[in-house]
């Protein structure tokens, strides 16, 4: 893992440098108001050194070096920061990219433990903050080290005994420093959590808002969402008293060696240990010497907050990897799909969601995959087609294994239309030929026609070349789902993969979508998972699942024999589908008579 | 310049109804004298190193200084102190008070307000943005208040030493002001662009995470990482530039503070040379002029940092500035609850994100007590913003809505409420108990009637097989529950809530057949006894209603009996056909 954070950090490496050399040096220039002052009294009462006795004649000369010196500085810190901004923005980049790398590859089974909101989260602001510890913090930390460090070498060469004691408040605040830090780690933690409750509140009442107004509850009668928030308010106050002593006492403490520097300068002065000049050398510069310091506390904050990030990145950085298994095998032609003993879990030691399932599609034939709810039937379809790894047995097309076949023969093979339908933002011409970026026009509109949805895109603004947006949020669920099928045609996989879970839509809209999907299967083997039984039962051969294992296989009218699942499924069914709102016991005719 | 919120901020935040109070004002004010007090020193050495200059020194009484000083030390940290309990008491209960008070003021918008690109966004407001408000804020404002009292004490003093180099040093603090304002106009827009190229990153970074499944199955992944990759690129260089373009003018305002102090210089050596100036007072002069400028040099970076805490004040401004539903004062009686629509019309600002809602046109119908009316057409076409209409979620644009006589505009919205109820598609549930999750719709309703509703909704034995039964917390948004369950409790508060009309929306999600089947059981239920208008998409369900209206375009486009409108041969007849043969559908080779 250390080797990601070196491989992020190593090029940045001769920036990160610069930018710190650039910080040091602006720092520095920063004291050069002081140094004028130092000049000045030197000018003023100095009897010897260079610029003994030689008045303020000269002030304004040296006061044009000051400004030019201040340019050099900001021009320094200019120069710094873009350095390490660009260190920064480069290392978040590589970050991110990195994790997108390591979520390609990931197992399918990593995403059902991290929903998308988590992972934006870790890739875009993660990222960015981990930069941002190198933007800011290291050039000030820098600045914040050596310029006391460099001022007290100074500040000693001149007189060691004044040196000391501008660092005599320094001990003093470092105690308080600790003191205050102490068990702060737990308090954060604590802090943290509560902020989080307000938020998982605050979300939780604007998800429910519209309820919340039916039923005429005002803010004042959520208990929870008041605690909730209250409880931010609460929290702060009661840290703030906790630390507020200590954290303002080591401020105060470090930006007043005056009340140390000025009498003893005095009294050395007047003992004559000192000349005046250094006196004022030191009120001027030993004054603000351990302020920067306080730039270390920030770090230290810094650091924590980012500890969680840390985590979050490397959880993702470390994604266990899809098993990478692919061989050269070219696509059979026209194979038979076997799954022999396949097992599946969703968790290493979790229970098994298949069990040891068994099933064959031959070329051309239409099987239906039924069970009651949790019964594995998704499952199925994602071990199909999704890649999520079987944990035993295997999975043949046409006597090859899928893992022997080439990546893109594999690909080939199999085409998936389920119930979401993920569009990217792009024309519906990119949309359609996701699998084949260069399929010709001509082949796109076939697939349109095939799918039902020529007419839909014809009646779009720029037909094919359209712009969906992001997620395609104009298109209705059907629009969508014939796009899936179009896309599906153009793929022209041997293998076709439904999972009819379709919500209701629109009538009009669901028979498209039906004549489409017909369009598509002709020619194809096609595995249905089926949720109304209805559809399915002219299928050639239906299987029923139920606890991840094959409970029985068989045409429709031999498992209403047979089959005491299928049967249940098949009466439920049957009822719900007889059922009117309105008119639950009586029929109509007798209650038209009753009025 | 920079909004600070000053104005929200009352006389006084309580902390908790019987905690104490702070007043963000006066914790102002004691940070200002604490800042005062801190500059004071800086006189201590004007006087004594003055005395030592015009070689006095051992007239210094050194230990009343030292004394003088300590205290001076110790008054500036209690203020210190007092000022930081201060900000952060005020500070964190102001965002308390005006987060609930924004909450409070977001229930009471029209309730087609909320979209879902609306409650992301608002719901960053009132979470991400406020923390960080809260944490700006308590560490920015007080360093603000420091930063110009520290410099106007020290810049006061400075007068008294010699009134020319004073007005040489201060001169550029008013261009440097305009560099200030440049400064934060030039980052706003800079940040605004950055702010769009996140959200661009934003977007794909999510299609990438939802897609990648997608991506791999069509042997695209490598193309989206480009396509991701590119993004990145451009997010780096808007990055860079953002930083870039705002330096210029943050080392104006520090350049032209500087020049204050060389301007002091050349202002302190033309006294001493004509004779106004002693040259050691002078050299005083320059070590307050070199203090001034870097007090007033650090300003900027405080309030380049306190532009986040505005713009998050700028939203929440923005948010209150929304209006609010007018909600009626009548509570009538409601003898006979007949709902009458009459000549109707209703547009509304779609998002542009959004699913552009229709438009109704002239929309007239009437609900009697006890019937039962379904709502159908295709997506689109009306029905479900026409329901809408019928509990207020959007006032009317034209022609009216009465409930028993009376415009439903004039009814409290309460009273209009508990006459009215709808049964949403999407159930909402809370992280609290079970029971509570009921409560919701009856508040008042005791713990037998919560479990009578229950029972009628056909979830009383599911509730009761729970942990704790009726006292479990159900997870974030009701996890573990499946489709069926969540439905009927919702058919269960509706139940609780006994109000005589109903708006149905018929969910479209499928259920398996077994849970569908308790939920129809509920849904007949609930029904018994009530005027029901109901969003229908399986038509076979509502062949018995009373009244079906045709919704096509924003109008009713025909209306009656199933058998009366299959006859006519129309939109209905046509839907119906579709629907029957995609019902009758069946995969075959």
């Amino acid at each position: 893992m250390t080797s990601v954070w070196s491989e992020v950090l190593r090029p940045e490496r001769a920036r990160l440098f610069g930018a710190v050399v650039l910080a040091i040096a602006a720092s520095l220039l920063e004291l050069a108001p002081q140094a004028l002052v130092y000049v000045a009294a030197c000018a003023v009462f100095a009897d010897v050194g260079p610029w003994a006795g030689a008045g303020l004649g000269a002030l304004g000369g040296w006061a044009l070096v000051v400004l030019g010196l201040t340019l050099l500085r900001f021009l320094l810190m200019g120069g710094s920061l873009v350095l390490s901004h660009l260190a920064s923005f480069r290392m978040a980049k590589h970050l991110r990219i990195r994790m997108a790398r390591s979520l390609a590859e990931a197992d399918m089974r990593f995403f059902a433990h991290h929903s998308s909101g988590d992972l934006k989260k870790a890739l875009l602001d993660d990222a960015a903050s981990i930069g941002g510890i190198v933007e800011h913090q290291l050039p000030d930390l820098a600045s914040a080290i050596f310029v006391p460090l460099i001022s007290l070498g100074v500040l000693f060469t001149v007189d060691w005994r004044l040196g000391l004691a501008s660092l005599a408040l320094l001990p003093l605040g470092v105690v308080l420093m600790a003191l205050v830090m102490r068990n702060m780690g737990p308090e954060f933690e604590a802090w943290h959590a509560t902020e989080k409750r307000a938020a998982a509140a605050i979300l939780e009442f604007l998800t429910g808002i519209v309820v919340l107004k039916s039923f005429d509850r005002d803010v004042a009668s959520l208990g929870d969402l008041r605690d909730a928030v209250n409880g931010v308010r609460d929290h702060a106050v009661r840290i703030t008293r906790r630390t507020i002593l200590g954290y303002t006492g080591f401020f105060v403490l470090f930006a007043s060696n005056l009340v140390v520097v000025l009498p003893v300068a005095l009294f050395f002065f007047r003992e004559g240990m000192v000349p005046l000049e250094t006196a004022v050398l030191f009120v001027a510069l030993g004054t603000g010497l351990t302020a920067p310091l306080l730039k270390l506390l920030f770090l230290f904050g810094t650091l924590q907050m980012n500890a969680l990030r840390i985590q979050r990145v490397e959880d993702v950085l470390n994604a266990p990897r899809a098993r990478d298994v692919c061989g050269e095998a070219a696509l059979p032609e026209g194979g038979t799909l076997e799954l022999r003993d396949a097992s599946f879990r969703y968790e290493e030691e979790g229970p098994l969601a298949l069990d040891g399932v068994d099933l064959t599609l031959a070329p051309g034939e239409i099987v239906a995959v039924v069970g009651p709810s949790g019964a594995g039937k998704s499952t199925l379809a994602r071990a199909l087609v999704g890649g999520w790894p079987l944990s035993r047995g295997s999975l043949r097309y046409g006597g090859v294994a899928l893992d022997a076949l080439a990546p893109d023969a594999r690909t080939k093979l199999l085409a998936y239309v389920g119930q979401e339908t993920f569009l990217v933002r792009g024309t519906v011409r990119e949309n359609v030929a996701f699998g084949r970026p260069d399929a010709p026009d001509d082949e796109v509109r076939a697939a349109l026609e095939a799918a039902g949805a020529r007419e839909l895109v014809d009646a779009m603004p720029e037909g094919l070349e359209t712009e969906l947006g992001t997620g395609a949020r104009g298109l209705s669920g059907g629009e969508r789902q014939r796009l899936a099928i179009a896309r599906a045609a153009l793929h022209d996989a041997p293998v076709l993969v439904l999972d009819e879970a379709t919500a209701h839509l629109d009538p009009e809209s669901e028979r498209a979508v039906q004549e489409g999907l017909s369009r598509l299967m002709r020619g194809r083997s096609t595995l249905v998972i089926a949720h109304r039984l209805r559809t399915v039962e002219g299928a050639d051969r239906i299987v029923v699942l139920d606890g991840g294992r094959v409970v029985a296989e068989g045409r429709h009218e031999a498992l209403l024999e047979s089959c005491p699942t299928y049967r249940t499924l098949h009466e439920a069914q049957e009822k719900t589908a007889r059922w009117t709102l309105g008119a639950p016991a009586v029929p109509a005719p007798a209650r038209e008579a009753a009025r | 310049m920079i909004d600070f919120g000053l104005d929200l901020a009352g006389d006084a935040e309580r902390n908790g109804p019987d905690g104490p109070t702070y007043s963000l004002r006066g914790a102002s004010l004691v940070a200002a004298a604490g800042a005062l007090v801190e500059a004071m020193p800086v006189w201590i050495v004007v006087y004594a190193l003055g005395e030592a200059f015009v070689g006095r020194s051992s007239a210094l009484r050194l230990d009343l200084l030292t004394f003088g000083l300590v205290v001076l030390l110790a008054a500036t940290y209690a203020l210190k102190v007092a000022g930081a309990i201060g900000t952060f008491g005020a500070t964190y209960a102001l965002a308390c008070r005006l987060r609930l008070r924004l909450a409070e003021h977001l229930r009471r918008l029209p309730m087609g307000f909320w979209t879902a690109r609306h409650r992301g966004q608002i719901g960053n407001v009132l979470t991400t943005q406020f923390d960080q408000y809260t944490e700006i804020f308590t560490h920015v404002w007080s360093m603000v208040v420091v930063n110009v009292v520290y410099p106007l004490a020290l810049g006061a003093g400075l007068f008294a030493l010699d009134p020319w180099v004073a007005l040489a040093t201060l001169l550029p603090v008013l261009p440097a002001m305009f560099a200030i304002s440049w400064t934060l106009r030039v980052l706003n827009a800079a940040s605004d662009e950055l702010a769009a190229e996140v959200g661009e990153t934003t977007d794909r970074i999510i299609e990438y995470v939802e897609g990648i499944a997608t991506f791999r199955a069509f042997g695209r992944a490598g193309d989206a990482n480009d396509v991701l990759r590119d993004r990145l690129d451009r997010l780096e260089a808007t990055s860079m530039k953002t930083e870039l373009v705002a330096a210029p003018a943050i080392m104006t305002y520090s350049m032209v503070v500087y020049g204050g102090f060389v301007l002091g210089a050349f202002a302190a050596a033309w006294r001493v040379e004509s004779g106004g100036l002693a040259a050691p007072a002078a050299v005083l002069a320059l070590l307050v002029a070199a203090l001034f400028v870097r007090a007033q040099a650090s300003l900027v970076l405080y309030l380049a940092e306190s532009r986040f805490a505005a713009r998050t004040l700028a939203r929440v401004r923005e948010l209150f500035g929304e209006p609010e539903q007018a909600s009626g004062t009548l509570t009538p009686p409601i003898e006979a609850p007949v709902l009458e629509v009459r000549d109707v019309s209703f547009a509304h600002a779609a998002d542009e994100s959004e699913e552009p809602a229709p438009t109704l046109r002239r929309i007239g119908a009437r609900f009697a007590p006890g019937t039962v009316t379904a709502l159908v057409g295709p997506s689109g076409s009306g029905k479900s913003t026409f329901a809408h209409l019928l509990l207020r979620l959007w006032d009317v644009d034209a022609g009216v809505i009465r409930l028993g006589g009376f415009d439903v505009r004039d009814l409290s919205l309460a009273h209009l409420h508990r006459h009215v109820a709808m049964v949403f598609q999407e159930v909402v549930l809370f992280e609290t108990s079970v029971l509570d999750n009921l409560r919701l719709a009856r508040p008042e309703a005791s713990r037998e009637e919560v479990e009578a509703a229950a029972r009628r909704a056909r979830i009383h034995d599911v509730i009761a097989a729970l942990p704790e039964g009726y006292d479990t917390v159900l997870g974030p948004g009701g996890a573990g529950l499946s489709g069926g369950e969540r439905q009927r409790l919702s058919i269960a508060r509706a139940l609780l809530r006994d109000a005589p009309i109903l708006v149905l929306d018929e969910a479209t999600a499928s259920l398996d057949p077994a849970s569908e089947a308790a939920v129809q059981a509920a849904v007949g239920e609930l029904m018994a006894g009530r005027t029901v208008v109901v969003i229908a998409h399986r038509l076979w369900t509502i062949k018995h209603a009373d009244a079906i209206l045709v919704f096509d375009q924003g109008r009713i486009v025909e209306r009656g009996t199933h058998e009366a409108l299959v006859q006519a041969g129309g939109t209905y007849a046509r839907l119906w056909e579709a629907q029957q043969t995609a019902r009758g559908w069946s995969l075959s080779a």
